[in-house]
């Protein structure tokens, strides 16, 4: 819960990645407790309004659940959800990304496989 | 707390201590005057006091006119006060507190000018009067200095000040005199004269006050 | 749910106009950023809905309560002014800063003592000075006390930062998000130092010479406002049917601001590049000069 907002995202969407982040890095555990939105708002010094929207993506896709009157927990299973959708994510946004790429740049699919082993 | 009763306060509270230093100052220096004078400690003490505090008493009151409408005034309207409650407290605590500086300048007065004695009476609702009157003048200052500039407004302040401070002078010489054709016109008629000083004074200080509210109420604060 | 409400707003000095015809509601627990550039009429608007000037033509309510004139609807009311101690204000210069707060102590129904001391520490403010000896970045520092200090269900403030150097201004934006998640009050902070302020604000409004161009959530703003360049003739098509902000040209090329519908997605295209702008950007094409 360290990072530094940048400016390229969304703030609400940066604040779901960053729980995320602290998810797969186990500073978060399964079945704890996620700061509140007020104390996220106070953290990063933005909107809880803000805040409150980056912690319901998380509640939407499962990954956060809330205990009335208590707040947000952990699901379990969440990392694995995480890792399921980022790596969809990966595919959307920069596998169908480096192919288009390499199409604009006149370069073939072995072209492109080769340039991958390279870089292992 | 109403607003009214907010206001009170705090206009009670910023009159007193700045009236209240300047005032404590003066009975202070009349003190340490009439105590290196020598005479009657209380004698000399009371006529000095008599003298300054009026005087003083006399230009607070023409400043008060247009100081506390032009810079604390806009101070209470910032912090939400209703700019009524404000004007009405600011009247009522300049008043109190001008009076009351009348009240025991002239008690001290009595005390040392035995022969204004028996015209206690007489005298009383003429200062009240005159107390209303200067507040007039004030006003009048506030009032012309908003609409025409304030050089004009020093300049008028500088003319009733005198005016009043040359009447002062004179009426009291009048009086400790006690003689004279003038001063037997004055005795002669006194009861009256000084209930129709205080008519008049209330009437014109009510008018000042009238005028003053009619041109703040829908004016621009500005810092 | 508690409002405040602007209906036709109209406020002339002498002759020139300044508003023109303000309708604006402002909802409980909200914090708005008012934006405009300078003499856009903030201060004007800001003193208006507080109650503090009348308006030429409109009126101003409080859960349908009038504001003008009316202690119950003012005492919801704080607006936190900028201290310009002038020549001409010696009296108030005069005064030393805690005579000024006891002032304001006197005024506000729910004034917070503990949260004003709680402040004069964290602002490091010597009470004792009189407002004229102070530095600006010092008198934005009480008029921020008094703001929050006041609990008003509804405070202003009148370009807080002014003069406080970053490492102030970071203290203030925490400390009003502090009082804003334990309170629930509204705020509307006008700046113009948008885009340390932009995370705060939940609903943005620019203000531009005399009207209110723009009332929306920041988040969704952003999101909808694009700069899109490229050749000429892509960019065109791609503004053909929206609402275009500055376009500006060089050769062939064309880069425009473009607002999308609520969700709407322009990827990037070889053609076409399509990037973010952030708040302060966004500002300054659509109220800039050449917009």
């Amino acid at each position: 819960m360290n990072e530094i907002l940048s400016k390229e995202k969304s703030i609400y969407i940066q604040i779901s990645e960053m729980i995320e982040n602290d998810i797969l890095r186990d500073i978060l555990l399964e079945e704890e407790k996620v700061p509140s939105t007020n104390d996220l708002a106070k953290i990063y010094t933005i909107n809880p309004a803000t805040a409150a929207k980056g912690v319901n993506i998380l509640v939407d896709s499962g990954v956060l659940y809330k205990k009335r009157g208590i707040g947000m927990f952990v699901s379990s299973g969440a990392k694995k959800l995480i890792m399921k959708r980022r790596k969809a994510e990966f595919y959307e946004n920069y596998v169908r990304a480096i192919v288009e790429e390499a199409k604009n740049l006149g370069m073939t699919k072995e072209d492109l496989i080769k340039m991958i082993e390279e870089a292992e | 707390m109403t607003g009214l009763e907010r206001n009170l306060k705090y206009w009670f509270f910023y009159i007193a201590k700045t009236m209240g230093l300047t005032y404590l100052m003066i009975i202070g220096i009349c003190a340490f005057m009439s105590f290196v004078d020598g005479g009657n400690f209380m004698e000399v003490f009371a006529k000095n006091v008599v003298m300054y505090l009026i005087m003083a008493s006399g230009m607070s009151i023409i400043a008060f006119g247009f100081t506390n409408i032009t810079t604390i005034f806009p101070v209470t309207v910032s912090f939400s006060s209703r700019r009524s409650s404000s004007l009405i407290a600011m009247n009522v605590a300049q008043h109190v507190f001008c009076l009351l500086s009348f009240a025991f300048a002239f008690a001290c007065a009595v005390y040392v000018y035995p022969n204004i004695r028996p015209y206690v009476g007489a005298c009383i609702p003429a200062i009240i009067g005159a107390t209303c009157l200067l507040f007039f003048m004030g006003n009048i200052v506030a009032f012309l200095s908003d609409r025409f500039g304030r050089t004009l407004g020093m300049v008028l302040y500088i003319v009733f000040v005198l005016a009043v401070s040359v009447g002062c002078v004179f009426g009291i010489a009048v009086l400790t005199r006690g003689e004279g054709a003038l001063f037997a016109a004055l005795v002669t008629n006194i009861n009256a004269l000084g209930v129709i000083v205080c008519a008049v004074g209330i009437l014109l200080d009510a008018l000042g006050i009238w005028l003053l509210a009619a041109g703040t109420k829908n004016k621009d604060i500005k810092f | 749910m508690s409002t405040l409400e602007c209906k036709g707003i109209v406020k002339k000095f002498g002759s020139n106009e300044v508003l023109h015809g303000i309708d604006l509601t402002l909802e409980q627990g909200k914090i708005y950023g008012l934006i405009g550039r300078n003499g856009a009429g903030k201060t004007t608007l800001l003193s208006i809905a507080s109650g503090q000037n009348p308006a030429t033509k409109g009126e101003i309510t409080v859960d349908n309560l009038k504001v003008w004139d009316n202690q119950d609807a003012l005492d919801k009311i704080c607006f936190s002014r900028e201290l310009n101690i002038t020549a001409g204000n010696q009296g108030v210069g005069g005064l030393k800063v805690k005579d000024y707060l006891k002032a304001a102590q006197t005024y506000f129904p729910n004034y917070d003592k503990a949260l004003e001391a709680r402040l004069i520490k964290e602002f490091e403010l010597d009470v004792k000075k009189r407002l004229s000896k102070l530095s600006k970045g010092m008198l934005s520092m009480v008029t921020i006390i008094v703001a929050l200090a006041s609990r008003a269900p509804y405070t202003f403030f009148d370009e807080p930062v002014a003069g406080l150097d970053v490492v102030a201004r970071e203290t203030f934006y925490k400390i009003a998000l502090e009082e804003f998640a334990e309170s629930g009050r509204t705020f509307v902070i006008s700046t113009h130092i948008i885009e340390e302020a932009a995370d705060i604000f939940e609903e943005v409004l620019f203000l531009d010479t005399g009207q209110i161009i723009l009332k929306e959530n920041t988040q969704e703003l952003v999101e909808r406002v694009v700069h899109v360049s490229g050749k000429e003739e892509d960019v065109d098509a791609i503004c053909e049917g929206r609402k275009v902000y500055h376009v500006e040209k060089i050769g062939r090329s064309k880069a425009a601001t473009v607002m999308l519908e609520p969700g709407e997605e322009l990827k990037n295209t070889p053609d076409v590049t399509v990037q973010p702008m952030n708040l302060q950007q966004i500002f300054v094409a659509m109220c800039g000069k050449e917009a």
